[in-house]
């Protein structure tokens, strides 16, 4: 008789995953910030199907329960008694109970960061995703139409012809160049201020830049998050051999999600090995042309002094993934007239607005429920402005507004530095306008 | 003659106690090295279809990996030994931990030593001027009874302050299942039977019960292997392996 499979699989997970996942001392700190868990504890948010959970049910939602929950499931495929006698059985539905939780995660990473064992658990997540997707237990929700939607190589089904329509005529993008902009497809097709005004100050301070164009594809951000690997290799080889083809020795990024992944996931899916080209999100690039002495603060010609109160929220991509801390902060820093206030949760334990890890597609209503959280961080430190270097961040946090009585509004960090040196952000007629975000 | 040696046990007795713990301790953790080695080398490669020999590689990569900001020693001290994790986090939790850990250990490490002594006085006619026959030999070592009970009672502490947490903070109550429980009992029943058992022996205040002191000695002793010892790789207690590994393996750090 042929052995039965282990309800849950070891596939996908590596060894290091299957040995974090035994060294959870289930202390429960990442029930103290995790901010998937806050909500289904504070009863801000109930996932579908769980109306009337007990506060022992709620925690099922947090890290240390996720972790238990693998944990008891692999042992009955992998344990001793397994050995022995076979994988015991777990019933599909148990199976998808942890599944949808496990989709209640925002990716954020702060339950990693807080853990004391150092459980890399973002990657946990993910690797349970993926073998979720393989065995057709996953994705979660409307996250199963990212696949549909990239083939048109972009998340918003647009031609990719017109990835770049947004470009105002006067700011010149170079064939070859040392520098590449990425400019993701959020910047590319809702939020295309973003893009005019990150072109726009890279033109300004005479850095010659060149761009993909329709041959810039997604990132593949949304595909790696919920575990839909398929198109990721083919995708990731795209964008690269498009980047060498034009010479590229640096990659810039204004898109947290897309610098990330690039930075963190591409070299996971690369052909070639190492990335043959460094990596960078544009604040960390401009701080260190002014470290080089290439910049000077003079070069940014300051027009207009931002005389309003403005807090930055640290992406969970850029900031706790990648460790970009102290080069956004200088850059605001320089903006003459600007009163830089500090949210209470900043830097590695920073609140996630909720956007990622395929929330705002799967589960929208928690992830609004989080942005008002950090809107409300804001307030708090009576901000005018709250800005970040995530276009995703910007539009989840916008949401949040919107769904709250508050004055504050949401900049991006290169709209602010393009205000403040009088550059002209007035976006080029193009198909997309009407559906700005 | 043979009840002066092992605590006032009988020599075969210990024997077959520990060959089992020792049986069952490395069968354990060789059997949950091979589940860890399921797992992939790295990110979307195939599993290594439990390979300990893949799994021991990989982890001695990953542990003197050069990318790691700090070195090994620096996390071996800062966040092994010293826990500093769990300070940034919670002094309670610290103190809790840091109890747990040291009094094990040092509990740990002195019974290896009087078991040591005692092997070399049977066998080598070794401290045969330092043992006093007809007495438990670790009482001819007053500076490890000494180190024994403090020790001891460091234990105590830090499985005191585990188990209020448990039934004190709400949160942490109702987050716990056998799998926490058979941790901080274990540890509570072990330190707790230590004690009573000394505490039997001649020249202390149960001395009264001294006839039962070597089986209550016996109890003591075997559920301490057992717990302790053998079933470190089947339950909680393997994150006493698993979470340094995992710590090392990221490079440690704040």
């Amino acid at each position: 008789m042929a052995r039965r499979e282990p309800s849950l699989t070891t596939e996908r997970f590596t060894t290091s995953q299957l040995l974090e996942i035994d060294a959870c001392t289930r202390c429960g700190e990442c029930l103290d910030w995790c901010p998937v868990y806050e909500e289904i504890r504070e009863e801000t948010f109930t996932p579908e199907d769980r109306e009337g959970m007990n506060d022992v049910q709620k925690m099922d939602f947090a890290p240390k329960n996720k972790l238990t929950g693998m944990r008891e499931m692999i042992n009955k495929g992998y344990g001793l008694r397994a050995k022995l006698f076979g994988p015991k059985q777990i019933p599909e539905e148990d199976v998808l109970k942890l599944k949808d939780e496990i989709y209640h995660c925002t990716t954020c990473g702060i339950c990693g960061t807080v853990c004391e064992a150092s459980i890399n658990t973002v990657e946990v997540w993910e690797s349970f995703r993926r073998n979720a997707v393989m065995h057709k237990r996953g994705p979660f929700g409307k996250q199963t139409g990212f696949v549909d939607l990239l083939a048109s190589h972009n998340v918003f089904k647009a031609d990719q012809e017109d990835r770049l329509c947004w470009v105002p005529e006067d700011v010149e993008i170079k064939d070859k160049a040392d520098v590449a902009y990425f400019t993701g497809c959020t910047a590319a097709y809702r939020m295309q201020r973003v893009g005019v005004a990150t072109t726009k100050v890279l033109q300004a301070l005479d850095i010659p830049f060149t761009m993909l164009g329709p041959e810039e594809w997604c990132c593949v951000s949304v595909l790696v998050r919920t575990g839909q690997l398929e198109l990721a290799e083919e995708f990731v080889n795209h964008n690269m051999n498009a980047m060498i083809d034009k010479g590229v020795k640096t990659v810039i990024y204004a898109c947290a999600g897309c610098h990330r992944t690039s930075i963190i996931d591409w070299p996971k899916f690369y052909e070639g090995g190492d990335l043959p080209f460094e990596i960078l999100a544009i604040s960390e690039y401009m701080d260190r042309l002014l470290n080089d002495g290439t910049l000077s603060e003079s070069d940014f010609e300051w027009k207009h002094p931002l005389k309003q109160r403005v807090t930055f929220h640290d992406s969970c991509h850029t900031g706790r993934h990648v460790g970009v801390y102290d080069e956004p902060r200088r850059i605001y820093n320089m903006v003459p007239g600007m009163d830089f206030v500090e949210m209470a949760r900043t830097r590695e334990l920073q609140r996630c607005c909720g956007a990622g890890g395929g929330i705002k597609a799967g589960v929208s209503d928690l992830a609004l429920k989080m942005a008002q959280k950090r809107v409300q961080d804001a307030d708090l430190v009576n901000a005018d402005i709250i800005t970040s270097t995530c276009p995703f961040c910007r539009r989840n946090i916008m949401d949040g507004m919107n769904a709250m009585d508050t004055n504050l509004i949401f900049k991006d960090q290169q709209e602010i530095l393009a205000e403040a040196m009088g550059l002209d952000l007035t976006l080029p007629d193009n198909p997309y306008l009407d559906k700005q975000m | 003659m043979d009840m002066e040696y092992y605590s006032g046990l009988s020599f075969l007795i210990m024997i077959v106690a520990e060959f089992a713990t020792v049986i069952l301790f490395f069968g354990g953790l060789l059997f949950q090295m091979k589940k860890w080695g399921y797992g992939s080398e790295g990110y979307g490669k195939e599993g290594q279809g439990g390979s300990i020999g893949g799994f021991l590689k990989l982890l001695l990569s990953q542990i003197f990996d050069k990318k790691h900001e700090q070195g090994v020693l620096t996390t071996l001290v800062m966040d092994i030994l010293i826990q500093r994790r769990i300070l940034q986090r919670s002094v309670l939790r610290w103190v809790m931990h840091i109890t747990i850990f040291w009094g094990w250990i040092m509990l740990f490490v002195f019974s290896m030593l009087i078991f040591v002594v005692e092997l070399l006085h049977k066998y080598g006619g070794m401290f045969g001027d330092t043992i006093t026959h007809g007495r438990p030999i670790v009482e001819s070592f007053p500076v490890i009874v000494t180190l024994n009970e403090v020790f001891g009672y460091v234990l105590l502490i830090g499985v005191l302050i585990a188990i209020a947490r448990r039934l004190f903070i709400t949160e942490v109550r109702n987050g716990t299942t056998f799998y926490d429980v058979f941790l901080t009992g274990g540890l509570f029943i072990i330190v707790i039977t230590g004690f009573i058992s000394e505490w039997m022996r001649e020249g202390y205040f149960l001395e009264q019960y001294s006839a039962i002191a070597p089986p209550a000695a016996l109890f003591h002793v075997v559920i301490s292997l057992l717990f302790c010892v053998a079933m470190i790789p089947f339950t909680k207690y393997i994150h006493i392996i698993a979470t340094p590994l995992s710590i090392l393996t990221h490079g440690g750090g704040e």
